[in-house]
């Protein structure tokens, strides 16, 4: 193998090290090093910070520094690289290390190698000891030497490189960092370091994201190595960041912290650089900011690529990047405040913003002296924002020194100038632009404007006067202004695109009464203004949301038992017993993990991409319903619930239920539309065997929609120690939520085979929909990799031009049904249509409220197959690869063969079979005009 | 004010509040049955609007909505209705006893929230009982049924235990206290401890509550109507216009005639 140059630095640095060796001895050093861990634990004690056996504990503040919520920065001062040369000439560290952290850096890294990167030990020490936060020894770590030296130096971390270090050093070295209460950031260029680095036990890996082997850039290596790290595992990337759009990019693909070095020490102004690296972080971010962050303690598992199923770990713990649910409540501003005599109920009503309004043509105007009297009447917590039109920065200025305002709201014509020069005159001051949003070009401005936060006005006026699909484009944080009120407040932000929310919501008309001051400036309603946060805080109180679909449209007889579900569901997610009994069953009885098979025939005979089959028919009992199944059976038990009731359509999720009754020693009752016991007869008889009681359905149209509601109603008759068994992810929150979850082992799976069969994540998934359970599963894991094309197939029947059709996205509009609000196939006045398919799992009126919004928002796409297509699949995959795959299951294989000849031969696609198709056999003779019977 | 106007159908009386399904089986009927049992009595008058999946409706209500929708009815249509009965538009006698519609939350959000209830109230409608739309919920409905002037009416069931305050503290109009678990339909006898649940609402409310779900006879209205306000009685007066069809109003009059009598004795 040719010597790299990582080589070469690695083997001057032994030689580095055997100087320093010469000079302070290894005996030495690591006495020393121990002696501070000793005194650092014990200060720890002290302070009560005590482990199980009384001894005090290491805090480790570089991991919990990254840890933190958002993004985090780790921000590098180095004077030379390799790669740039000399970068900083005059380089004076410790400035720049307390710029760092007064820039609101997580962590410093700083270099100390010498000959290459112009770094020093002693910068090391010095920026140690003038910084609070954590600090990175960056340094080619080759022996433990350099680990006593980091410790001494000051350091709270250092690093190792899985490129130059072999499995016995990395697992030495980083035992012995911990015995020393080091972090260490362990770094990795591909999937096998990444692995290699977990073996060691890695608690933070960063993916460096420039090959030091030739010091080349593969900026989306990072983004497909992140699906390898595990939860709990803190995630790093590291060079090659040079703008915010590069922050964005790695905020979401979920990193828990981004390394900038050289963007940093190039940059004139080092706050307003990383400023702005932070906005654009919490744009990217926001599938972070829910996730657990919780990266402390050791590695949940070794082996990351140990192909055993994942989703009991990761219950909960999933990327969460679509859920609105408790979404944080904006700030609330209330603006135009004018006399002394509102200011009891404004301070009652608790805004966190007031705003007094300096511009003189304003009928809300107000003088200094009258803004300094008010300023001093309103509550300490409140924070009082000037609203200026083309004022002069000296004035504003002076209104920032008397500490009457905190924040200018710039509404003129102001620019960038401007700002700059309040800055200056008001250092504190923080400053707001106005917007009003008309156009594309409008949002632009607003992204590139340099005050700290802009403020979108939507106008004069009620309603709604600017496009709010334009928002999407904003990579900023905003408030949001402009005929709110409060009874309008809940409907706008529910109106915005999906994900989006503002961080302050300023009213001003909308607070008002009907009385004036003798100045006729309006008073502010106390009443109006109490709603208006009531409003606001209430937008959020629904449950179990994705977007604008999903919520709980139960009876009030049944909001105890689901709230108590999902108070449940929320224990035992993170119960590692549950977890653990969870993952033996689906181990040792389901037989999980379910293989990712490559169809090669298939893939031949389309010409096209390479065709990969998730194969969720090898499951015990023949399909995906199966994962759910256990799941709620397990947890229901845990519940103390002794009775498991379900519905269901062709049989395959009455079959499980029943199973997984008989498995748990449960009472098991299914309710089955009456023309599927008899299109499914040997399911019903399946059902009898494993020993529950089936149900036939004669209400409505007799098919799954009515199997549902009828469930729904014996649940409203007996809830005390009845779980209903919900086979889809639909009806009220929490279903949705806890089927996605424990399906989510699907992709769990796809992700982790893929990476190990091919080094990289899928081109496309597909699977159908019905409810739309395995197409969840299926996606989960990949929502928040927005490489990897999700495309749900549903039952077109007959076609989405006939009325003999299930095509819910392609038919159906929104609407409120089944507990959830979501999309159905329904006519003018709401009624809920009849649905038709060959498939009479796919054979629902309705979707799963999260396809609804992942549709909503462009991430999935939803196509229709007919009965021809997918009874022409179906017979494909039998001839082609052996394989009878379920009716259902074939309508994402239909869709697979449409597309897979127009991809490239290197792209892959996963296709999801879903269950087996012995079931179907008999159907599809006949509708092929064979006359057979079960 | 709608809320006055429900309120009033309890002052000074236990209220007897009898449903019935618009459309079942024909419009014709439907009105001919409410003016009967106005004169007989009635205090309030519930509404149900068919729904193609009426998932807290028993058997008897369910095939209610099935006859109503195949004949034909929609939600314009029953407007339409609800018009004539106001007004007398149709020859008829004008109705004035309070109207609230029952009917699923699906049928008012796709006809658009707000359009509907705006309809509503013009119509001259008093209130709305969406039983699929829990007090989490009921912000959108509340909120349109509130802009208006409809009572948005709240139901407490025997499982709301924690729950019962919190949405009692909102109720409009009267409260919708469901006598049993289970979907709408007749039963021989009530388990639940309806008297402490009333007392709850009272500690915080002062709302009138009627008691629905499985009353059919004059016995159980007045067992329920003295333990709360008022007593509401669907299935038992929707089986008898599934036994007499067109000719359902005269029963149903008779029906409703004692029952208000013995409520209100």
């Amino acid at each position: 193998m040719a010597e790299t140059i990582l080589d070469t630095i690695a083997a001057r640095t032994r030689q580095r090290v055997e100087e320093d060796k010469q000079a302070v001895p290894l005996d030495v050093m690591r006495q020393r090093a121990l002696d501070l861990a000793r005194a650092e634990r014990q200060r720890n004690a002290a302070a009560g910070l005590v482990d199980a056996a009384g001894e005090g504990m290491f805090t480790f503040p570089f991991q919990a520094a990254l840890a933190s919520k958002g993004l985090s920065f780790i921000c590098e001062a180095k004077k030379a690289s390799p790669s740039k040369g000399v970068i900083a000439e005059e380089f004076d560290p410790v400035a720049i290390a307390q710029a760092y952290e007064e820039a609101g850096a997580a962590a410093i890294s700083c270099l100390t190698e010498p000959y290459w990167f112009l770094g020093s030990d002693r910068y090391l020490e010095e920026v140690c000891a003038v910084v609070d936060i954590p600090v990175l020894r960056k340094d080619f770590t080759v022996d433990e030497y350099m680990i006593y030296q980091a410790k001494v130096l000051g350091a709270s971390a250092v690093l190792l490189i899985c490129a130059i270090l072999d499995d016995e050093e990395l697992a030495r070295f980083h035992h012995i960092a911990d015995e020393l209460g080091l972090s260490v950031l362990v770094e990795a260029h591909d999937g096998e370091e990444v692995q290699r680095a977990l073996a060691a036990g890695a608690r933070i890996v960063g993916v460096n994201n420039r090959n030091l082997k030739d010091f080349s850039v593969d900026f989306t290596n990072a983004t497909s190595l992140r699906a390898l790290i595990p939860e709990g595992v803190l995630y790093v990337a590291e060079s090659g960041v040079s703008t915010a759009e590069d922050v964005a990019q790695i905020a979401a693909s979920g990193a828990d912290a981004v390394l900038v070095g050289e963007a940093l020490m190039r940059s004139e102004n080092i706050p307003a650089t990383l400023a702005a690296f932070q906005r654009a972080s919490q744009m990217g971010d926001r599938s972070k900011s829910v996730r657990d962050k919780t990266g402390a303690g050791p590695n949940l598992s070794g082996t990351k690529m140990d192909p055993s199923p994942r989703c009991p770990e990761q219950i909960g713990t999933c990327p969460q990047s679509v859920r609105d649910k408790n979404g944080p409540v904006p700030k609330v501003k209330f603006c135009g405040v004018s006399q002394l005599a509102d200011v009891e109920a404004v301070n009652a009503a608790r805004p966190d913003y007031v705003g007094f309004v300096f511009w003189p043509q304003s009928k809300r105007a107000v003088d200094a002296a009258e803004a300094e009297a008010l300023r001093a009447a309103l509550h300490e917590d409140i924070q009082t924002v000037g609203v200026f039109v083309d004022e002069t920065a000296q004035a504003i200025a002076d209104l920032a020194k008397r500490s009457i305002i905190s924040v200018a709201q710039l509404h003129g014509s102001e620019d960038d100038a401007f700002i700059q020069q309040l800055r200056e005159l008001a250092p504190g001051l923080q400053i707001w632009n106005a917007f009003e949003v008309r156009g594309p070009a409008h949002v632009q401005a607003a992204n590139e404007s340099s005050a700290d936060l802009v403020l979108l006005d939507a106008g004069k006026g009620e309603g709604n006067t600017f496009d709010w699909s334009l928002l999407k484009a904003l990579k900023r944080p905003f408030a949001l202004a402009g005929g709110l009120a409060a009874e309008t407040v809940a409907t706008a932000l529910a109106a915005l695109p999906a994900g989006i929310l503002p961080h302050i919501v300023d009213v001003s008309t909308g607070i008002e009464g009907t009385t004036t001051d003798s100045a006729g400036r309006p008073s502010k309603d106390p009443l109006k203004m109490q709603q208006f946060k009531a409003n606001l805080e209430r937008n959020t109180m629904s449950k179990g949301r994705y977007g604008i679909h999903g919520g709980q449209y139960v009876p009030e007889t049944l909001m105890n038992a689901v709230n108590e579900l999902e108070e449940a569901y929320e224990h035992y997610k993170n119960d590692p017993e549950f977890q653990a009994e969870l993952t033996e069953l689906f181990n040792e009885y389901a037989g999980r993990p379910s293989r990712l098979y490559f169809a090669e025939r298939m893939t031949e005979d389309l010409g096209g991409a390479k065709i990969y089959l998730k194969r969720e028919d090898l499951n015990h009992t023949g399909s995906h319903k199966i994962n759910n199944v256990l799941g709620q059976a397990l947890l229901a038990k845990k519940m103390g619930k002794t009775r498991l009731i379900a519905e269901t359509g062709a049989g395959q999720h009455g079959v499980a239920t029943a199973t997984a009754a008989a498995l748990l020693g449960m009472e098991c009752e299914v309710f089955m539309g009456r023309e599927d016991t008899e299109r499914q007869a040997l399911n019903v008889y399946k059902m009898r065997l494993l020993g529950a009681q089936v149900h036939p359905v004669d209400s409505g149209t007799g098919t799954l929609k009515d199997a549902v509601s009828e469930t729904m109603r014996e649940w409203t008759n007996r809830v005390a120690d009845t779980h209903y068994c919900l086979g889809s992810v639909m009806g009220p929150h929490p279903f949705p939520e806890i089927v996605r979850d424990f399906q989510a082992v699907i992709s769990r799976e796809i992700m982790d085979q893929c990476m190990e069969k091919e080094g990289r994540l899928p081109d496309a998934v597909l699977a159908c929909v019905g409810g739309g359970s395995n197409a969840i599963g299926s996606f989960y894991h990949f929502i928040d990799h927005p490489e990897v094309r999700l495309i749900g197939c549903e039952a077109a029947g007959r076609g989405v031009d006939t009325f003999e059709t299930a095509a819910t996205f392609a038919t159906g509009s929104l609407g409120i049904f089944h507990g959830m609000k979501s999309y159905f196939c329904q006519d003018e006045y709401g009624q809920i249509a009849p649905v038709y398919s060959i498939s009479a799992g796919l054979d629902y009126p309705g979707v799963g409220p999260e396809h609804a919004h992942l549709h909503d928002i462009g991430r999935a796409e939803y196509v229709p197959i007919t009965d021809d297509e997918a009874v022409e699949a179906f017979e494909y995959i039998a001839r082609t690869e052996g394989i009878i795959a379920a009716i259902e299951s074939s309508h994402a294989l239909a869709h697979a063969m449409k597309i897979a000849p127009q991809m490239d031969k290197d792209q892959i696609i996963v296709v999801t079979i879903s269950g087996r198709g012995d079931k179907d056999c008999a159907a599809i003779a006949r509708y092929r005009g064979e006359d057979i019977h079960e | 004010m709608s809320n006055a106007s429900i309120r009033a159908a309890f002052a000074g009386t236990k209220a007897f509040i009898p449903f019935v399904t618009c459309g079942d089986p024909d419009l014709a009927t439907t009105k001919a049955i409410v003016r009967g049992m106005a004169q007989a009595g009635a205090d309030i008058i519930e509404l149900g609007i068919p729904f193609s999946d009426p998932t807290a409706e028993g058997p008897v209500i369910q095939e209610a909505n099935v006859r109503s929708l195949a004949g034909g009815t929609d939600t314009d249509k029953i407007f339409e209705m609800v018009s004539e009965l106001r007004s007398g538009s149709d020859g008829g006698e004008p109705v004035s006893v309070p109207l609230v519609f029952m009917t699923y939350a699906n049928v008012v959000f796709h006809y658009g929230t707000e359009r509907f209830c705006e309809r509503a109230a013009e119509v001259g409608m008093d209130g709305l009982i969406l039983p699929d739309t829990p007090f989490e919920e009921k912000e959108e409905f509340a909120r349109a049924c509130q802009a208006a002037d409809l009572a948005f009416i709240s139901l407490i069931a025997p499982t709301s235990d924690d729950r019962i305050q919190m949405i009692a503290r909102e109720a409009e109009g009267f409260i919708y206290l469901v006598s049993s678990m289970g979907v709408t339909g007749t039963r021989s006898e009530f388990t639940t401890d309806l008297d402490s649940i009333v007392e709850r609402i009272r500690e915080v409310s002062d709302a009138p509550i009627a008691i629905g779900f499985g009353i059919s006879n004059a016995q159980q209205a007045v067992a329920m109507a003295q333990k709360a306000d008022g007593a509401i009685v669907g299935s038992a007066i929707v089986k008898l216009v599934a036994e007499h069809g067109t000719q359902a109003a005269a029963p149903v009059s008779a029906f409703v005639s004692d029952l208000a009598t013995a409520v209100h004795a």
